[in-house]
């Protein structure tokens, strides 16, 4: 952009009251060269020339002073339009990363969601399978425990049988076994010692 | 070899030397089954504050007492001039099963629940010298446990012939035949 010079409009004022003054100077000369009537005419048409070409003349001066304010002005309207333009540019550029980086954010988090929601899924299968062997592990100890305890109830059973069967049968013994019949035992006994080799 | 075994077969030695093996023990057994009653005469051969002369001189009045052998005498002053008065008790243990091996004895121990008739007893001893082709020598003692029958032990073998023995087979096999 172009800075203008903080002296131009004091120059500008100036030029313009010199050519203003100009002017009303030229306006008296004219009038005193006319004396006579008949050259009214002719004084007016040297009234419009005189006017003509002193409002050319200002015109002119007016219009070379003004050009370059105007060229300034336009070119700095130019700088301004073409920084105005580049900024346009650039907060573009910046709107167009942000929406693309929106754009990924929004995408990173679908995918992040699909993610995790394939991850609780498969999970969810995992303790689901986890869960159904525990309860498997369970049950099968479970059932080997009921059977050891059904085991050792039936053995305990049948040692208690067979504990009240012997019993038994010492009671029928001694109440059946008369001096005559451990004679006959010991007799058995002393016959089988006897034999060598031979049973007990 | 443990001490009273030494000691113990150097008086079957002499016992069989002298061809007085029976004897011998019999004076052996007696002389400690004097030393078991009397704890006078116990203190008095173990203690050490007493001189062996003095012990000598005390189990030469109780052996002429007891009329034993002079085998018998000397062995107990060898016992007693060697301070082995406290093992005799396993001495004359170890002597009499030295004796035994020698002399083709077994020691049988016969349990029944009652008193054997002395048929029963010669009956049992003849067959166990048969079964094993030595002399026996029982001891018998009542044992009402075994509800009936007889149960014979020779050192670490047993016979068992109870009523007692045949139920706790019945047990073993019904247990077993449930398995």
């Amino acid at each position: 952009m172009r800075l203008r010079s903080p002296k131009a409009p004091f120059r500008l004022a100036l030029e313009l009251a010199a050519g203003a003054a100009a002017l009303l100077l030229l306006v008296p000369v004219a009038g005193a060269a006319q004396s006579a009537p008949a050259t009214a005419t002719t004084q007016t048409v040297f009234r419009w020339l005189n006017f003509a070409f002193v409002f050319g003349l200002g015109g002119w001066w007016v219009w070379r002073r003004l050009k370059n304010v105007f060229k300034s002005r336009a070119e700095r309207i130019a700088a301004f339009i073409a920084e105005a333009e580049a900024t346009r540019q650039q907060a573009q550029a910046r709107l167009q990363a942000a929406e693309e980086k929106l754009a990924a954010i929004e995408r990173e988090t679908t995918e992040m969601r699909d993610r995790a929601r394939l991850d609780s899924a498969a999970e969810a299968v995992r303790i689901r399978a986890r869960a159904r062997e525990e309860a498997e592990r369970i049950e099968r100890a479970a059932e080997a425990e009921i059977a050891s305890a059904e085991l050792a109830a039936a053995n305990r059973l049948r040692e208690m049988a067979i504990d009240k069967t012997i019993e038994y049968a010492r009671a029928r013994v001694m109440g059946r076994l008369t001096p005559e019949l451990d004679a006959r035992l010991v007799g058995r006994f002393v016959d089988a010692l006897g034999r060598a080799g031979g049973a007990l | 070899m443990t001490p009273e075994r030494s000691y113990g077969e150097a008086l079957a030695d002499v016992a069989m030397a002298e061809g007085r093996p029976e004897p011998i023990r019999r004076e052996l057994n007696d002389f400690l089954k004097m030393m078991a009653e009397s704890g006078d005469l116990r203190n008095f051969l173990i203690s050490p504050a007493v001189p062996p002369s003095a012990k000598r001189s005390v189990i030469a009045k109780l052996v002429e007492r007891m009329g034993a052998s002079q085998a018998l005498r000397n062995f107990l002053y060898l016992v007693v001039d060697h301070r082995r008065v406290g093992l005799l008790g396993a001495i004359g243990e170890a002597f009499g099963q030295e004796l035994n091996v020698r002399l083709g004895i077994l020691d049988a121990e016969i349990a029944a629940s009652r008193d054997l008739s002395g048929d029963e007893k010669q009956a049992l001893v003849s067959a166990l010298e048969r079964r094993t082709g030595k002399r026996i020598v029982p001891s018998y003692r009542v044992e009402p446990e075994l509800i009936g029958g007889v149960q014979v032990r020779i050192g670490s073998t047993i016979w068992d012939g109870s009523v007692r023995s045949s139920l706790d087979h019945l047990r073993a096999r019904m247990a077993a035949g449930h398995r």
